[in-house]
């Protein structure tokens, strides 16, 4: 009767040859993510608990980049300020901040929606490529009517992205190969099909219209008038469309997992697919669907930097938005609600680092600090874990 | 033009393009076969570089540098090793992370200190140099080249003796091998340092002995190149020595067509790679030696 | 090894416990699953740290860090999981064991030697990965060997092998204890194989040793008894059993009219075969029947295709051969979902992870079987989602502070009211339970059997996997024994005790 602790004691994995795969027993890098991916949901440690390790994590991997700051010499205090001034500073800064937050919570969505599916799908940068690719398309080469033409730009990133994630879910489903290993080697096929297009005689390239000089570069058209995303004044402030877009279709998803029946399938099947099993739910099926939701969210956040950002093509055009998107996404802990928060923190560092080169600190201070940030934020179950523990033994000495 | 010499050219700017390649693949070859898909591999590479031409440019001592560089690629393989193998946590997230922290900090840290690096010149071996052809591309290249051989003869010979065995062990069948009493995630450290050393030494080829300078993120996902290289070469040795040439030469043509007088899509050949690994993945699938517990976390239940 | 005490959690795994084993014995340890046998063992090869007591080697008080340690205190021992790693030859294989330079040469002239000496026949030049079940075996065994152990431990060596295979097994062990030299524990609970082979054997239960005895001189019955134990309540449980009968007479659908009246079984399972690829029969031949309103025990010892009975009506194994019946219409195992479309409901053994998802909430998990049932263009409703939740949790009496709690949070007692709860809101036709109880404190247990009962009287036929034999027989109708994934016979509860179970569960056609 005391059998059900034997099971985590070393050799009593030994039964392990005479029973059937039972839950997620699988091998291979897919398995061993998609096990992590159960066990990041599982702190179910105290709320405030968890939301002050949150925060001060978060507050840590701040710390740390104005600590690196002021080891080279610059003014911890100044550098704070010019960050706090340059993204909520005023309305214009804040702005700033929504715009640059937009496509990493885009992103961010779709990377809940596919691990909390288990699907471990890493591409997210290939992918919002390939949506910016769709929708310059769109917007360069089809001759729509004008008011046609941003609707027409997002369902082409949309079916770009979705179906270039589809061909890392493919390949899982098909011949078995793990999807963290495709989706990521196709970002790269990704980045070089976007130079071969905008490159030379590729059909994105900007052939200048004859002007002197022009043409030479590997960059697309500007994006025309038309298809530009504006903004809509909210409480004083320019909010861009683009952010309203993603975080409607962040509330959304949020909504979605709760509440459909298609979302209660996919929760079942990333925390539990045994369960999943036993449910009829085949994870072939709802596994793909997830990672071109994922796909074809990046693709979006592709449209949203390529017609509210960048409104052209060039080489690092997106700077890094797919990455960044995943990482808020891991860092928030699969979380909706959390990405949407560290995302505005990710477009305010973003936009405050634009400012910063104005004091003399260079700008890549903010890529450390939010580097430094995910990394300290993945510490905090390690950190809820060891507290427990400790409480646990002093109860045990206690007894 | 003759042939010889369009092979040189190609061979010459192969050469330099593939030497990186090739130590970082030596490394992360390692690391996967102790069991761990190490995606750091291209922040190791890339801290390598800078801290290597840091060390050189404070010294003026390419040696220093290579030094400087191995030892700061191994900090980031320590920092990975010890979140990933002793505190649990995704070794893919922990990589990623790392990746973004380590680019971040190289650049910031670049606009904060001048370099000046030593000019380094090639070590011309006498006679072998002399051969038409492969001669100069392969013998007369930095010193730091010829250590390409001394690492694939330390892993070749380390692959003999008990800890090479340990090491495959671990990245096939961690619970087996705890039962025989290996420590499995001290072992995937070891490897995973070793993968910090290699690549570090690469990235100090890059900035110190073959660019002389460093620049924002000069690796240019080569760490992700090494990792395809991994899989295409089958997770053999041999293999991915193999497909680092490859795709370093995939590189060098870039820069060597133009030279010759033929044009192929030079993004076809950066693509090539990545493809070649998925249609690797695809066609060959199962039939590839990749260790048996690759990605899987171990945790030891004492 | 004396006053070995050791708990997981708080769980006394071992309590306790005394082993001496003398040169040159077999020493069987016996006991059923759970009885500490295993964590005994691991604290022996220094995998497990004890809380507490000492291990004596030829008179020393030693300490043991790891299966380095033991091995150079020459103890060896064969896991019933290997510790062979699938793509190594054999002799890389043998070598990983111990220190210093590697030679080809040397080593495989050693295993030579070893398997020539023992007559274990080993190419060592072969992968291990290629090799049958009984093969990796016979490596494992010269991997210990080859160091001249003074103590050879054996986890249940012949549970995969087959009956020649065993054979051989035991004339080599003879053989290894034969000077005196060599002295090895046999972990097994099988009883024939311990009573040929042992010179002693020690029985444990519950974490401690309760008997020790020379096999040879008592009867496998006697042998049965103390493994299950002389207190097992067979007395009361046939009274609460007869209360049962009588209860169920009073109960105008009760078992017995049904099991004689019905013509259709509710479930059945005919020739059930499934071979794994090395060629291993998981599942023999299994027949089983069961009729409304019935419940059957399927006993025997762990790992004699139990499991995979309850994979297969779980709906995720497909069959070599075979058919599975649900009220007369045969349905198409191996498909996910299949056996809850025939409205089979099953709990699974291990609720923590195909039973429930413990990361969502208790209301959540109550609800995961009847989504769609309480789902309206595609969107679940949170009212009737709470309201099922609602009446589940008062009618199966689950405690909890809030329907929104994440199932981790609650009792494994209360989890496993979650799971019978929510595959009862079904209305199944067959009801499989697995290990319902394991691991539960007696007041769930109580509850859950109650649960049980009041399902077959209701019309339910139910199928009760356990290894646990006292539940067993307080609820079964009849008693199916597995051993080597067939049924070895049945019994039906009036015949039922102790002994016959015990002959039963060991191969012994009773």
């Amino acid at each position: 009767m005391t059998d059900t602790k034997f099971s985590s004691a070393p050799s009593s994995g030994a039964d392990a040859p005479q029973r059937p795969r039972s839950g997620a027993g699988g091998r291979g890098l897919d398995a061993a993510a998609g096990r992590w991916v159960g066990a990041v949901r599982t702190n179910s440690g105290p709320a405030a608990e968890q939301i002050v390790m949150f925060v001060l994590f978060l507050a840590f991997g701040i710390v740390a980049g104005l600590v690196l700051g002021a080891l080279t010499g610059h003014s911890p205090g100044v550098i704070w300020s010019t960050l706090v001034q340059g993204s909520v500073g005023d309305a214009t800064s804040i702005a700033f901040t929504l715009t640059a937050a937009a496509p990493l919570l885009l992103v961010a969505a779709g990377t809940v929606i596919c691990m909390r599916a288990g699907q471990f799908n890493i591409g997210q940068e290939g992918q919002v490529t390939l949506g910016a690719i769709g929708a310059g398309f769109v917007v360069f080469k089809v001759d729509a009517a004008p008011s046609l033409l941003i609707p027409l730009a997002f369902a082409a990133a949309l079916a770009a992205g979705a179906l270039w994630a589809a061909l890392a879910a493919l390949l899982k489903f098909s011949r078995g190969v793990d999807i963290v290993v495709t989706s990521l080697l196709l970002v790269f096929l990704a980045e070089q099909l976007l130079v071969a297009l905008i490159s030379g005689d590729g059909p994105l390239h900007d052939s200048g219209d004859g002007v002197l000089g022009a043409g030479t570069a590997s960059q697309s058209p500007p994006v025309p008038d038309a298809a530009i995303l504006g903004s809509m004044g909210m409480f004083g402030v320019e909010v861009p469309v683009g952010f309203v877009i993603a975080v409607v279709v962040a509330v959304l998803l949020a909504w979605f997992l709760r509440s459909s029946l298609s979302g209660y399938r996919l929760r079942i099947l990333g925390q539990s697919p045994a369960v999943a099993r036993t449910l009829g739910v085949r994870e072939s099926r709802l596994g793909t669907w997830a990672v071109m939701a994922s796909g074809a969210l990046a693709g979006a956040a592709g449209a949203v930097v390529l017609l509210g950002q960048s409104f052209q093509i060039h080489g690092n055009f997106a700077s890094s938005v797919g990455w960044n998107g995943l990482l808020v996404a891991l860092a928030a802990r699969l979380n909706i609600g959390v990405s949407i928060l560290l995302a505005l923190v990710f477009g305010a560092m973003t936009a405050g680092g634009g400012l910063l080169g104005g004091q003399g600190v260079p700008t890549d201070l903010v890529n450390v600090m939010t580097a430094a940030v995910v990394v300290s934020l993945l510490c905090p179950p390690v950190a809820l874990a060891a507290l427990r523990r400790r409480r646990q033994s002093r109860k045990v000495e206690a007894e | 033009m003759s042939i010889g010499l369009d092979a040189q050219t190609i061979l010459a700017a192969s050469v330099p393009l593939t030497v990186p390649l090739v130590f970082a693949g030596l490394g992360e070859y390692v690391a996967q076969r102790a069991g761990t898909f190490n995606l750091s591999v291209e922040g190791m590479m890339l801290s390598g570089a800078f801290f290597g031409a840091w060390g050189a440019s404070a010294s003026g001592s390419p040696l220093i540098g290579l030094l400087t560089g191995a030892a700061a690629a191994m900090v980031v393989a320590l920092v990975h090793g010890n979140l990933s193998h002793r505190l649990q946590l995704n070794t893919y997230v922990v990589g990623l992370s790392l990746n973004v922290l380590v680019l971040g900090l190289t650049s910031y840290l670049l606009t904060s200190t001048t370099l000046t690096l030593p000019n380094v010149s090639g070590t011309r071996i006498p006679l072998l140099a002399d051969i038409p052809v492969i001669g100069e591309p392969f013998f007369d290249q930095p010193w730091v080249v010829y250590l390409v051989p001394v690492v694939v003869f330390v892993i070749w010979w380390v692959r003999r003796t008990r800890v090479g065995l340990e090491l495959r062990a671990c990245g096939d069948e961690p619970i087996g091998s705890d039962l025989t009493g290996i420590n499995v995630n001290a072992r995937r450290r070891q490897a995973l340092l070793w993968c910090g050393l290699c690549a570090g030494v690469g990235g100090v080829y890059l900035s110190v002995f073959q660019a002389s300078s460093f620049t924002s993120g000069m690796t240019a996902g080569r760490g992700y190149i090494v990792i395809a290289a991994v899989i295409f070469g089958g997770w053999m040795l041999r293999g991915t020595i193999g497909a680092c040439a490859v795709f370093g030469v995939a590189q060098g043509l870039q820069l060597a067509l133009p030279a010759i007088g033929v044009s192929i899509s030079p993004q076809l050949l950066a693509a090539l790679p990545y493809l070649l690994a998925i249609v690797s993945l695809m066609v060959l699938g199962n039939r590839l030696h990749r260790p048996l517990a690759l990605g899987q976390p171990f945790a030891p239940s004492r | 090894m004396s006053g070995i005490t050791k708990s997981f959690n708080g769980v006394a795994a071992c309590a306790g416990v005394d082993l001496a084993v003398a040169a040159g014995e077999v020493h069987g340890l016996l006991g059923q699953n759970g009885a500490g046998k295993s964590t005994l063992m691991n604290i022996l090869m220094g995998l497990v740290r004890p809380d507490h007591g000492s291990i004596e080697i030829a008179g020393h008080e030693r300490t043991i860090r790891g299966p380095q340690d033991a091995r150079s205190l020459g103890v060896g021992m064969v896991h019933q999981h290997y510790s062979l790693i699938p793509t190594l030859p054999v002799w890389q294989n043998i070598a990983l064991n111990g220190v210093g330079k590697l030679e080809r040469e040397k080593m495989v002239a050693a295993i030579g030697e070893t398997s020539e000496r023992f007559g274990l026949q080993v190419d060592p030049m072969r992968r291990v990965g290629d090799l049958s079940v009984g093969e990796q075996q016979r490596v494992e065994l010269v991997k210990c060997l080859i160091e001249k152990p003074r103590l050879l431990v054996l986890d249940e060596p012949t549970a995969v092998l087959t009956t020649s295979e065993s054979r051989s097994l035991f004339t080599m062990l003879e053989e290894l204890v034969g000077d005196g030299a060599c002295s090895v524990i046999l972990i097994s609970h099988d009883l024939g194989e311990i009573r040929r082979a042992a010179q002693r054997a020690t029985v444990m239960r519950g974490g401690r040793v309760v008997a020790q005895v020379h096999p040879a001189a008592v009867s496998a019955a006697d042998l049965a008894k103390h493994m299950i134990g002389r207190d097992l309540p067979v007395a009361d449980a046939a009274a609460a059993v007869g209360l049962e009968v009588e209860d169920r007479t009073s109960v105008p659908t009760g078992a017995g009219d049904l099991v004689s009246s019905a013509g259709e079984p509710a479930l059945r399972i005919s020739g059930a075969a499934v071979r794994a690829k090395d060629g291993k029969r998981h599942l023999d031949g299994l027949d089983l029947e069961v009729r409304p309103g019935e419940v059957l025990g399927v006993a025997g010892v762990e790992g004699n295709g139990q499991a995979w009975l309850a994979e297969l009506l779980l709906g995720g194994l497909p069959l070599d051969d075979g058919t599975v019946h649900v009220a007369g219409r045969r349905i198409p195992v191996g498909r996910p979902g299949c056996t809850r479309a025939a409205r089979v409901a099953v709990v699974p053994e291990d609720r923590r992870v195909s039973g429930c998802v413990l990361d969502m909430s208790v209301a959540e998990n109550l609800g995961l079987a009847s989504l769609e049932a309480m789902s309206r263009i595609g969107f679940v409703s949170r009212r009737r989602l709470r309201e099922l939740a609602q009446r589940l949790v008062a009618d199966f009496d689950v405690s909890l502070a809030s329907l929104d709690q994440p199932m981790r949070s609650l009792s494994g007692g209360n989890q496993q009211k979650v799971v019978l709860a929510r595959e009862m809101s079904t209305e199944p036709e067959v009801l499989v339970l697995a290990q319902p109880t394991r691991g539960l404190d007696v007041g769930a247990v109580a509850f859950l059997h109650e649960r049980i009962r009041d399902a077959a009287r209701s019309g339910v036929a139910v199928v009760l996997i356990s290894t646990d034999l006292t539940e067993i027989l307080q609820l079964s109708d009849r008693i199916a024994v597995m051993y080597r994934g067939r049924v070895q016979g049945e019994l039906s509860r009036a015949d039922a005790d102790a002994e016959k179970l015990g002959l039963l569960m060991g191969g012994v056609h009773a």
